[in-house]
């Protein structure tokens, strides 16, 4: 009986620890492990195409869709914090690339909050915009698919994330 | 154990204070019928819910019976839990808080794994509206939309919250299939045919639709409620997330539905159950003008600006040589020019702020046209801005009215009228909806008019007779507001009734309907359109079913409060024996305040000229 309780609260406190290390932060969560575009449906059409339904202030939307492609990712992994921070950039990339160029903006302040950065993060604002740079830098920027683009600023924001979580 | 929760339910049946309640009245409470969506007057049906969730009720006749749906609620209530989440405590929170606090009774702890997440979401938040500004790009949102709105609360050091876009949103609409025709969708929406639901998603995800791509300006409204008043409508968004409910678009809307939520804490009727229509406008004149515990019920409004606006106050905010720098740097859609000498000679800072607002209007153009180069003009833009130091102007925005502070929508006037052929009289005129071209204002879509249901009635010493009955007119000038390249946009205007075929005729009345296309100019405070199209018509003193139509117009805005139209209009009946008409019209108005306006109009066609002067109120 001693054995068995002893085993239950080994059990507990290991559980315990590996909730605790899976939440000490956004950047240690999925870093590198899927891409969300790929593996959850991200930039699926969250929002209707249809031009008259799309138009229509009273339709519904969902919640997102988490379409899972990949036997290897659990739905879990898709309905993670890491898949939200995904949709926002999805959502609203258009804003984030025009905002870090600037250098501040409300949709980078959210980013950068959703990740646990402060908005006003000097070196995580730096590192986006260099990655921005950087991936702006070739014509090829031009052609590129909104996921793609989408997909390379996430990158960015998890390093960005990881740097503010060092630091 | 089961006999023991029975044994101990029926002692504290027995012994709880409620037992001596009268349920009857209790289930008359005009908190419980909201906690039901019990609509307070229904003159042309039976009392019952909105909601048409079988899942919301208890009751097999919850939805018509709200004394059995009480009685049900307080046995579920007394129930002992079984699965976590499924109790009643967890599925009806609001009403267990409300049961509780009205009979003194405490139910059985159960765990409610889904709620309490709901909870922890929107513990402490701000429960407020956000209304969308009207849109021309689809007859349902001609009129604006509001959504229930859950804000994080603002933090002492700071006044603002810089979070917002992280918000919630409940936003209340039909289920529209994607497929669905316009006539089948007018038809299900007036008449019924659809359901409805609250969903909840992320502010950004409105921000992206009404302010990025429709170009409408968002409003938030934030309410004065209590922490018990939050808390307790908090719990009832749980409770109706997600339920099924009747939709109409003019009375079951989600104006109506969003005034029936909030009247669960608030005392006043928000908007009548008897009226035949109920606008988002509506509800937010009628919380502007709630008290609520002594106090105004609003505390504050805040201006989402759309994309658009954005781009016309920055680009405003630049200097005159900045402004310059900006043309020159992007002097036509596809031709985009960094190294233009009236650029490169800007300071640093300087040029920060001109490629801050050519980034704005190319995400502006993004979703208004299809530019070829525009990916290619976005790289560039976002590469020369990546290269100078962060940053943003400080562009002091012109404060706008909300909606709720601009001239109501409904008019009615009364006015001397001389005609040339006839003798004197007086014009009564009733427009329940919404706005043209004359008393329009920064609240609404620029330059544009939505007129529904316009009745006019002449009386003179030859009885009463009908002028006009105009069923809808929609115009929308489409005036491009920045001097930036933009792809032509097309002014149009739709419009139907039954007018009198001459002004000479009181009689002669014929249906018309006229649809036009062309463009508008913005020429300071002056407005010059042409439109080009055709007329269709009846023929009792027409002849010839369709003719093409030319119309064209100033509107002039003098002041705030003074403008003028000037329209003329040449339909040559190609084809037809009938003569050509040509007829020309001046309209003046001049706003007395928000509710009061004096309007001077003279028509002239080739049979009689027509002078009139009125007086208008707005309501």
């Amino acid at each position: 009986m001693l054995k068995r309780s002893i085993t239950a609260t080994a059990a507990l406190l290991g559980a315990t620890a590996a909730l605790t290390l899976s939440s000490t932060t956004f950047a240690n969560d999925h870093q590198g492990d899927i891409n969300p575009w790929q593996h959850c449906g991200i930039g699926a059409a969250i929002f209707d195409t249809n031009t008259t339904a799309a138009a229509i202030s009273n339709v519904i939307w969902d919640s997102g869709t988490t379409a899972v492609t990949s036997a290897t990712i659990s739905p879990e992994t898709c309905e993670s914090e890491a898949i939200k921070v995904a949709q926002f950039v999805d959502e609203t990339y258009d804003q984030l690339a025009m905002e870090a160029a600037m250098g501040e903006g409300n949709h980078l302040s959210a980013a950068l909050g959703l990740v646990g950065c402060d908005a006003s993060d000097t070196a995580s604002i730096s590192q986006l915009r260099s990655d921005l740079s950087t991936v702006s830098a070739s014509s090829n920027y031009s052609s590129m698919s909104h996921n793609d683009k989408a997909y390379s600023f996430y990158t960015s924001l998890n390093q960005a994330a990881a740097n503010c979580s060092a630091s | 154990m089961r006999r023991l929760w029975l044994t101990t339910l029926l002692l504290c049946s027995l012994f709880s204070p409620f037992v001596h309640a009268n349920i009857a009245t209790l289930s008359q409470d005009s908190q419980w019928l909201s906690l039901l969506h019990f609509d307070r007057e229904t003159p042309f049906s039976p009392p019952r819910s909105a909601v048409i969730d079988s899942a919301f009720f208890l009751a097999e006749n919850g939805r018509y019976d709200p004394q059995a749906e009480l009685e049900a609620t307080l046995a579920a209530l007394r129930e002992p839990p079984d699965e976590p989440g499924s109790h009643a405590s967890c599925r009806f929170p609001a009403r267990a808080v409300w049961l509780s606090t009205k009979t003194g009774e405490q139910w059985p702890s159960a765990e409610c794994p889904e709620f309490d997440e709901w909870q922890a979401q929107h513990q402490d938040s701000e429960i407020g509206l956000m209304f969308a500004t009207g849109y021309l790009g689809n007859p349902a949102s001609f009129f604006g939309h509001v959504m229930l709105h859950s804000s994080a609360p603002k933090t002492q050091s700071s006044s603002t919250n810089t979070q917002y876009l992280l918000d919630t949103s409940l936003n209340f609409g039909a289920d529209v299939p994607n497929d669905e025709g316009l006539v089948t969708y007018m038809a299900k929406g007036l008449f019924g045919g659809y359901d409805a639901q609250f969903s909840n998603a992320s502010f950004y995800r409105n921000t992206a639709l009404y302010s990025e791509r429709e170009m409408r300006d968002l409003w938030h409204y934030q309410l004065g409620l209590t922490d018990a008043e939050k808390s307790l409508l908090t719990a009832h968004l749980f409770e109706i997330v997600g339920k099924d409910y009747e939709y109409l678009f003019l009375s079951q809307n989600c104006a109506s539905r969003i005034a029936r939520t909030l009247e669960l804490v608030i005392e006043d009727d928000l908007t009548p159950g008897y009226s035949p229509w109920v606008a988002p406008e509506n509800l937010l004149r009628a919380l502007s003008n709630t008290t609520h515990h002594g106090k105004p019920l609003l505390v504050e409004t805040q201006q989402i600006p759309s994309r658009r606006l954005t781009t016309q106050r920055e680009f405003n905010a630049l200097n005159s040589h900045q402004q310059r720098a900006a043309n020159a740097v992007w002097p036509s859609e596809n031709d985009l020019r960094m190294d233009a000498p009236l650029f490169t000679v800007l300071s640093a800072a300087q040029r920060s702020e001109v490629l801050d607002t050519l980034l704005s209007h190319a995400s502006f153009l993004r979703q208004t046209g299809d530019i070829e180069k525009l990916p290619e003009i976005e790289r560039q833009l976002l590469q020369a801005r990546l290269s100078l130091p962060t940053g943003r102007a400080d562009v002091s925005n012109e404060a706008m009215p909300a909606i709720h502070e601009v001239t109501p929508p409904s008019l009615v006037s009364f006015s001397g009228v001389h005609n040339s052929h006839s003798n004197n009289g007086a014009r009564l005129r009733f427009r329940p909806l919404q706005y043209d071209l004359l008393d329009t204002n920064q609240a609404r879509m620029p330059n544009s008019a939505v007129e529904i249901a316009t009745v006019e009635i002449n009386t003179n010493d030859q009885g009463v007779s009908l002028n006009r009955l105009g069923l809808f007119n929609i115009t929308n000038l489409h005036t491009n507001a920045i001097a930036l390249p933009t792809l032509p946009s097309t002014a149009w205007q739709i419009s139907a009734g039954i007018e009198r075929n001459r002004l000479s005729c009181r009689r002669c009345f014929d249906g018309i309907a006229n649809v036009l296309g062309g463009k508008s100019w913005a020429l300071g405070q002056h407005l010059p359109y042409a439109l080009a199209g055709a007329q269709l018509r009846t023929q009792r003193h027409y002849d010839g079913i369709a003719v093409p139509m030319l119309e064209a117009g100033v509107v002039s805005s003098w002041s705030p409060s003074q403008r003028t139209h000037i329209q003329l209009s040449h339909r040559p009946n190609m084809g037809y024996n009938n003569r050509q008409r040509t007829e020309w019209q001046v309209q003046h108005r001049i706003a007395l305040s928000t509710q009061w306006d004096m309007r001077f109009e003279f028509q002239h066609d080739y049979s009689a000229n027509e002078a009139s002067i009125g007086l208008s109120r707005y309501f």
